[in-house]
């Protein structure tokens, strides 16, 4: 790897505003980055489209943006980081996807109010990233354009054997791998119930989900909208914090979004020996392998030795059968809230569309869902179908639970200031392995770990961590922390996971 | 026993915004197909709702004036049905948490009906093909070959105000529709024009057996309903629910075990029947869903809705209106009833006779209402429908007459009639004038009078020259033979005759009573010359 690809997004920030490199030149690095993995013989597909769309548009705002910071005059933290984007986020002329072949031919008449608000911080914005068809799947293996493929085992790549071909995660996967391959610094994705956490967790980087509301969801294509945000993956928690604070904030376009006061510009260093991190007991779950377990109470202890108080948090707050329960509510609203929103897509104003001559209007749209929609759409909506069916008794009763752990999880947290629990509960799978039957219930089990703050809204984020069993296991620890407080969870996460690099 | 009907009505009225329900979009759905588009109108993905206040307060007027408890949250529902004039393969309704509920509807002689609720929706867009015969015409056959759509109505914002089914005739069904579209019209909630589809009617017909005089049962008690869709017109109204109610009353008679098939039919104009609706539309289970891109609509959280001020602002209503007008300008009631169509004509009325009391204390006060409303609605009117075919007369009524006299204009001539300072003949003149504005910017009544010097004539002297003069013309030489030789009645009637004369030889200036003693003193001289 190229040595100036080292850098996470801080250190390039510094490197620009220092001069010792240019945007520039790392455009060209991670241009030639994302050759490589596009192109044979890796063909790690991480990207929808084999190069960037509009090169000689890319290569004319580095060099703007070098030259606004050899003027001194940056536009923004993130001016002239390589940053990539998922693709359902409305981001033209890329085709706003979704990773569906429904979506292949739409090309977005506007762009998503994220990418307005890079593209006027001057991020230099590289490509389109693959990823489970409309957010449904936790692999990227759910994805027209093929799966994406775990950049880690090439980065480090056994002696012996050729690498094998990991899973990233997902849905968020192209994102994910683009960040731990850099083919950019930082990727804007999606999180419904941990599409950018299980990815960030199996690619070694960071992934952050705000409070549900904080960045505005216009331009990014629905799953379920009362559980979908904006989400971010970059190397470090510091740098999805440099994100964040570009994109944050009410806008006129999304009525779910909500106003984040911006914090002061230098916040007070975290104090730890006010904080306290509760580890959930009703998280401790039988399909968590003994390593990640191990891999917690390291964590935990490396709070601790930051001057954190750290305590098991009983079934007595948080009962493991309303975290059992939990999942299926999620599936419940998940799925019956994706019926909804994909209803639209019936080939007649955009997007694909049946060929043959249909008898009726009904025919006409099984016909072009049925031709365009993947299989595990076509299961979740199926599934939407059921649940909404008389007056959607089901979805009211998901979201009664919903409430209760909603309710649960605030307690938790008005008695800590965060929680920590592992992100996943087993490593990526080998794509390449016959053994392994991609279970579609089983991946579900992993969601279990994310879904939880994403059914109450509450800020997220996926910390990096080296599993001691090996360098094919990378693990993510993720804290939790109060509705709104994303500032706060962001610092903690970011002195945790310096702490924890130091081997504490 | 006789059988007797129980009807209830869906009423579907677009409001009179600027803009759509949930987009900039201007609500103008008559513009040129497809111009009138943002992403949302058209399912875009990425695309989100953006609810506007104006539609919230067109539905807050709407369920004031029908007496409705608003509820202070309420929740947008999506509900799911494919359709190519249905972008998003949902409408955004208010189903089970609708923002008024519990209203009434008064109408005719004392009639009422119940409102179950008024919720806000979108509207979808239009397919061509499919309106010809009604929106929810075969889809087999249209699915052959290409259907226009047109996407300008699509998310245009829409009331739904739903009835109890407590209407007991298909005339009073109609009746109600429209003292609801004119009470609408008249607070400017919607235009109600049926024929553009401004304003829409569904009804729901259930027949059931009782005497003349029994109230309606509960629901339990009254057969199985049949919804019938889409009714555009006040006859189709009527046609449709006679025709319901005839059809099911036979079906009744002649096998009264068996209950009445429960099912959405449609309603044909050609054969004024009502046809059953594909199986598959009328038991289409809609999914309801919570829109969760819409939080709940908590209107005492929004700091730029007062309702109060909203519902003071609301003008007089067409009943209190005209019991009022008959009470204090002791109008006829028909004339009245006139003058109420619209709230600009109410107002243009007390605008006229408060200036025509202004300006003559000396006025008869009586008359004063009377005769500004005369001069509203005969002379005014006419000159306003005479300029424009009677298709576009219905939509001035809800801006008001399409006019440049004010009702200021009107009670000045209103004022000098009182004064005795011009004749009717005048005023007619004055307000023609006005009306028809051959001047440069706007002349008062004052100048229109001295440029014509309007003025009566009530010189004794003068108009008795002016009698002789048609008295001696020769012309009605046969008329004044009449008169010399007649007996008193005969001398009557001649001098009635005479005095129309004289007073069109006086143009119409002359002021009544003194041209009356004049004609008098002309032909008494005449009389007097003769015998003497």
């Amino acid at each position: 790897m190229n040595p100036s690809l080292r850098h996470t997004l801080t250190t390039l920030r510094s490197s620009f505003k220092s001069k010792s490199t240019t945007p520039t030149a790392v455009l060209d690095n991670v241009l030639s980055q994302f050759y490589q993995s596009e192109s044979p013989p890796l063909n790690l597909n991480h990207f929808t489209h084999s190069s960037p769309i509009d090169l000689s548009k890319l290569k004319q705002l580095a060099s703007e943006s070098t030259s606004r910071y050899a003027a001194c005059a940056p536009l923004s933290s993130i001016d002239g980081v390589p940053i990539s984007i998922k693709a359902n986020i409305s981001f033209p002329p890329y085709p706003a996807s979704a990773s569906s072949k429904m979506l292949e031919p739409y090309i977005p008449p506007f762009s998503a109010d994220v990418v307005q608000a890079l593209k006027a911080g001057g991020a230099i914005l590289v490509g389109q990233t693959n990823m489970d068809e409309f957010g449904m799947g936790s692999a990227t293996t759910n994805s027209a354009m093929g799966p994406s493929i775990n950049p880690l085992p090439h980065l480090h790549p056994p002696a012996s054997s050729s690498p094998p071909n990991l899973t990233p995660g997902g849905s968020s996967g192209g994102s994910a791998s683009s960040v731990a391959w850099r083919s950019s610094f930082a990727s804007i994705g999606s999180d419904t119930g941990g599409s950018v956490r299980l990815p960030a967790a199996h690619t070694n980087t960071t992934g952050f989900k705000p409070t549900y509301g904080s960045i505005s969801r216009f331009g990014l294509i629905p799953y379920a909208s009362s559980l979908d945000t904006i989400g971010l993956i970059a190397p470090t928690p510091s740098d999805t914090k440099l994100l964040f604070d570009v994109l944050r904030g009410q806008s006129p376009n999304d009525p779910t979004s909500i106003e984040s006061s911006l914090p002061p510009s230098s916040p007070a260093p975290l104090d730890w020996s006010t904080i306290s991190v509760c580890l959930p007991s009703a998280y401790s779950v039988e399909e968590m392998p003994p390593s990640v377990l191990h891999i917690w109470n390291e964590t935990a202890e490396c709070l601790a030795s930051l001057g954190s108080r750290v305590d098991v948090l009983g079934d007595d707050v948080l009962s493991s059968s309303t975290v059992r329960t939990s999942l299926a509510a999620y599936y419940v609203i998940a799925c019956a809230e994706a019926s909804s929103n994909l209803s639209k897509y019936d080939g007649v104003r955009y997007g694909s569309r049946a060929r043959d001559e249909a008898v009726n209007y009904d025919e006409e749209y099984s016909r072009t869902r049925e031709e365009f929609f993947g299989p595990e759409v076509k299961r979740r909506i199926a599934c939407g179908d059921a649940v909404l069916a008389r007056e959607g008794s089901h979805y009211l009763k998901a979201n009664i639970l919903r409430n209760k752990l909603r309710d649960s999880l605030n307690t938790a947290l008005e008695q800590f200031d965060f929680i920590l629990i592992p992100t996943q509960t087993s490593p990526p799978f080998n794509l390449d392995d016959p053994d392994v039957k991609i279970d579609q219930n089983e991946m579900m089990s992993n969601d279990l770990m994310t879904v939880g703050s994403s059914l109450a809204g509450l800020p997220s984020i996926s910390i990096p961590v080296t599993s001691p069993s090996g360098p094919d296991f990378w693990v993510g620890m993720q804290l939790i922390g109060r509705h709104g407080d994303d500032d706060r969870l962001l610092q903690a996460a970011e002195s945790l996971y310096l702490k924890m690099a130091e081997g504490h | 026993m006789i059988a007797r009907c129980a009807i209830g009505l869906e009423v579907h009225a677009q409001l009179l915004t600027r803009n759509k329900l949930f987009t900039q979009s201007l609500n103008l759905p008559s513009s040129p197909p497809n111009t009138l588009l943002s992403p949302f109108d058209l399912a875009l993905p990425g695309s989100l709702p953006v609810l506007n206040l104006d539609c919230v307060e067109k539905a807050l007027v709407a369920a004031t004036v029908l007496k409705c408890r608003i509820n202070d949250t309420s929740r947008f529902e999506r509900k799911h049905y494919f359709y190519p004039d249905n972008p998003s393969g949902y409408q955004i309704t208010q189903n089970r948490w609708p923002i008024a509920s519990e209203g009434v509807l008064e109408f005719g002689d004392g009639q009422k009906s119940l409102i179950n609720r008024i919720q806000l929706e979108t509207d979808t867009g239009k397919s061509k093909r499919a309106e010809v015969h009604g929106f929810y015409d075969d889809v087999e056959e249209d699915a052959v070959g290409t259907v226009d759509l047109d996407f300008n109505r699509a998310g245009s914002p829409l009331i739904e105000i739903v009835f109890e089914p407590d209407i007991t005739s298909p005339s009073d069904a109609s009746l109600a529709v429209l003292s609801l579209r004119n009470l609408l019209r008249h607070v400017s909630v919607c235009d109600g024009k049926f024929e553009l589809g401004s304003i829409r009617c569904d009804l729901n017909v259930s027949v059931w057996h009782g005497t003349k005089d029994e109230d309606i049962p509960e629901i339990g008690g009254l057969g199985n309903r049949v919804e019938v869709k889409n009714l555009n017109s006040l006859k189709s109204i009527v046609s449709a629910a006679t025709y319901e109610f005839s059809r099911q009353s036979a079906l009744l008679s002649s096998s009264p075990s068996v209950p009445i098939t429960q099912e959405t039919r449609t309603f044909c104009k050609k054969t004024s029947r009502t046809v059953p609706m594909r199986k598959k539309e009328s038991t289409t289970d809609y999914r309801f869903l919570p829109d969760p891109d819409l939080p709940p609509l908590v209107l005492s959280s929004i700091p730029s809705l007062c309702i109060p001020t909203l519902q003071s602002n609301i003008p007089e209503l067409p009943s209190a209106a005209l019991s009022r007008l008959v009470e204090q300008y002791k109008l006829p009631k028909e004339v009245a009833s006139v003058i109420i169509s619209s709230p600009s004509y109410i107002s243009f009325l007390d605008t006229a006779v408060e200036t025509a009391e202004a300006r003559s204390k000396k006025g008869s006060r009586k008359s004063t209402g009377k005769l500004a409303a005369n001069l509203i609605t005969n002379v005014l009117f006419a000159l306003v429908k005479s300029n424009v075919d009677s298709g576009a007369e219905e939509s001035d009524s809800v801006v008001g007459p399409a006019t440049r006299v004010t009702g200021v204009d009107v009670g000045e001539v209103v004022g000098m009639l009182n004064e005795g300072v011009i004749t009717k003949k005048m005023g007619k003149d004055i307000i023609t004038l006005l009306h028809e504005g051959s001047y440069e910017g706007t002349m008062s009544v004052e100048e229109v009078v001295e440029e014509h010097g309007f003025k009566v004539e009530n010189d004794g002297g003068a108009l008795v020259e002016v009698c002789i003069g048609v008295i001696k013309s020769g012309d009605f030489d046969v008329q004044l033979e009449q008169y010399v030789k007649g007996d008193d009645k005969k001398r009557g009637k001649m001098e009635k005759f005479f005095f129309g004369k004289v007073m069109a030889a006086s143009r119409g200036m002359a002021d009544a009573e003194a041209l009356r003693e004049a004609l008098k003193e002309a032909l008494g001289k005449e009389l007097g010359g003769r015998i003497e």
